[in-house]
């Protein structure tokens, strides 16, 4: 059987960020986005980088998957450093980012034009990965005819279309009404258990970031940094409402209020 | 178009009646006059020769401008180092009025259809370049991000993403393109050709007849009128579900 096979060799990556800083020069000024920034995710590991806006965390989700390159330090996925995009890490954005011209089908084939399976393997592989997220009937849909979820749906499918080892998820449901995104929360969980990949995933939805995550990196800004990290050891399916959910939420939120506070004194 | 069709009556009196003053009849003929040589020319059919070749010309000229237009756009906006290179030759050559080279496109390739097109091809060239290059070299990085996620390559990239992305630019381009490139063609056969509408008007000017160099004139005026209209729907059909995107 050939999902059998799949389960056992597809695992994640391993993820090690040593000294990693990145400064961008705006307005004459230098913003700081990373300073020294170190962190490893183990494989397999769902992790999530958690802070207000401004922190980084979409400077370091783009030099993990080697679209903006650090200033110091290296980035090493599965025992390499990046230096440039690879097909074993997929990414999902924010915004879906689905090319407008083309249907949803289309859209996930286009992330399979490298693999070598053939026409008829990649049309059978775009139907899998519908199925998997729940989009089968809209095969055929333009994106502007999706709706938010459904978009990031197809973007979810387009990203694991090749078989990465590792998703990189920029705030994949922070455009989402809430029911729709703690609906989608539960899907990316199943994703993750079906897929067997790592996920690092950035947020900045404490909730979020505690209902889905191994491990939670709480970041803070100017200069973006790790400023604490929370293991989340509540067994899955997590209830929100569990004591021990709502103690560590509150922990976390408790760090970045006082980030907050001390940021609002600086200025 | 009642409003439009009723100035334009206007107009036509005013210069029918105008026109009988003096000797400006000579110059200027009379709507009259003009309408008459226009019903001549379709029933005895002297003008669709001369419209065809145009219109062939145009054709020919702006699929080459087309062709090697984009084509150019696309590979300086894909890299910038082969945009440094072409640039300051193409700004040169976009700044050299195109009639001047009519001359040396007869020394070189004669007389007939081919430095007709040439000149056609020519003159749509820039105006398809320039108009899809600014596009396609401005698309927005989150495509080219996408792409370079997707293990798109050079070419995938250039004409998966930038291509169809930068579709609206390039088709406002190809629109304005082939006005050009009818204009250039009648540019063309003014002065290096034997046939067409462009010929025709520099017939009837060297033999004084005032009335045949208007009627060509409406001629063209009504087949660009055409084209625009005919254009406008195509792109605004092509470029539908490239705007739905920013409508939804
Ligand atoms: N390409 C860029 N050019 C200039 N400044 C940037 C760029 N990308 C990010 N920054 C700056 O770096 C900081 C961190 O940005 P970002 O990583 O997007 O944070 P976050 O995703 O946590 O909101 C911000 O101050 C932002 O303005
Ligand atoms: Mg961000």
């Amino acid at each position: 059987m050939a999902v059998a096979l799949e389960s056992i060799s597809v695992t994640g990556t391993s993820v090690e960020i040593s000294g990693v800083s990145r400064v961008f020069r705006v307005d004459g000024r230098e913003v700081n986005a990373l300073r020294d920034v170190s962190l490893t995710v183990r494989p397999g590991e769902f992790v999530s980088l958690l802070g207000p806006s401004g922190c980084g965390k979409s400077t370091m989700l783009r030099i993990i998957a080697g679209l903006d390159r650090p200033d110091a330090g290296e980035c090493v996925v599965d025992g390499a450093i990046v230096r440039a995009p690879s097909l074993s890490r997929g990414v999902v954005f924010q915004d879906h980012r689905l090319l407008p011209w083309l249907t949803v089908r289309e859209n996930v084939l286009l992330a399979l034009h490298k693999a070598p399976i053939g026409q008829d393997g990649r049309e059978a592989r775009v139907l899998e990965l519908l199925d998997l997220v729940g989009l089968s009937a809209f095969a055929g849909a333009k994106p502007h005819q999706l709706s938010g979820g459904m978009s990031q749906r197809a973007a979810i499918a387009r990203a694991l279309a090749p078989r990465p080892r590792l998703l990189l998820l920029d705030e994949p449901l922070g455009a989402l009404d809430s029911l729709t995104r703690s609906r989608l929360q539960g899907e990316l969980l199943r994703l993750w258990e079906h897929e067997k990949v790592t996920v690092i995933m950035v947020t900045h939805d404490v909730e979020e970031a505690v209902y889905l995550s191994n491990r939670v990196f709480v970041m803070e800004p100017r200069p973006g940094r790790v400023r604490g990290i929370f293991d989340v050891s509540i067994p899955y399916p997590r209830r929100r409402v569990d004591a021990d959910f709502v103690a560590l939420r509150q922990s976390i939120l408790d760090i970045l209020e006082r980030e907050a506070t001390a940021a609002e004194l600086t200025c | 178009m009642f409003r439009h069709g009723f100035t334009l009556l206007f107009l036509l009196a005013a210069w029918q009646l105008g026109a009988g003053f003096g000797a400006t009849a000579y110059y200027l003929s009379t709507p009259v006059q003009v309408a008459d040589r226009l019903l001549e020319w379709s029933m005895s059919g002297y003008v669709w020769p001369h419209l065809l070749s145009t219109i062939e010309c145009s054709l020919a000229g702006f699929g080459v401008a087309a062709f090697v237009g984009t084509l150019f756009a696309l590979a300086m906006a894909s890299s910038p180092s082969f945009a440094r290179l072409l640039e300051p030759a193409l700004f040169a050559a976009f700044s050299t009025p195109k009639i001047v080279i009519a001359p040396l496109l007869i020394l070189w390739i004669g007389v007939g259809t081919l430095p007709v097109i040439a000149l056609s091809a020519l003159s749509s060239f820039f105006v398809i370049f320039y108009g899809s290059y600014g596009g396609l070299r401005d698309v927005s990085g989150s495509y080219i991000d996408t792409a370079a996620v997707l293990g798109a390559g050079y070419w995938t990239t250039a004409f998966q993403f930038r291509l169809p992305a930068a579709g609206p630019y390039i088709l406002a381009s190809l629109t304005q393109g082939l006005i050009y490139a009818f204009h250039g063609a009648i540019l063309g056969e003014m002065t290096a050709s034997d046939t067409g509408m462009g010929y025709l008007i520099v017939y009837s000017a060297t033999s004084m007849d005032a009335a045949s160099v208007l009627a060509a004139l409406a001629v063209i005026g009504a087949v660009t009128f055409g084209l625009l209209h005919l254009l406008a729907s195509a792109t605004r059909a092509l470029a539908a579900p490239l705007n739905a995107e920013a409508l939804a």
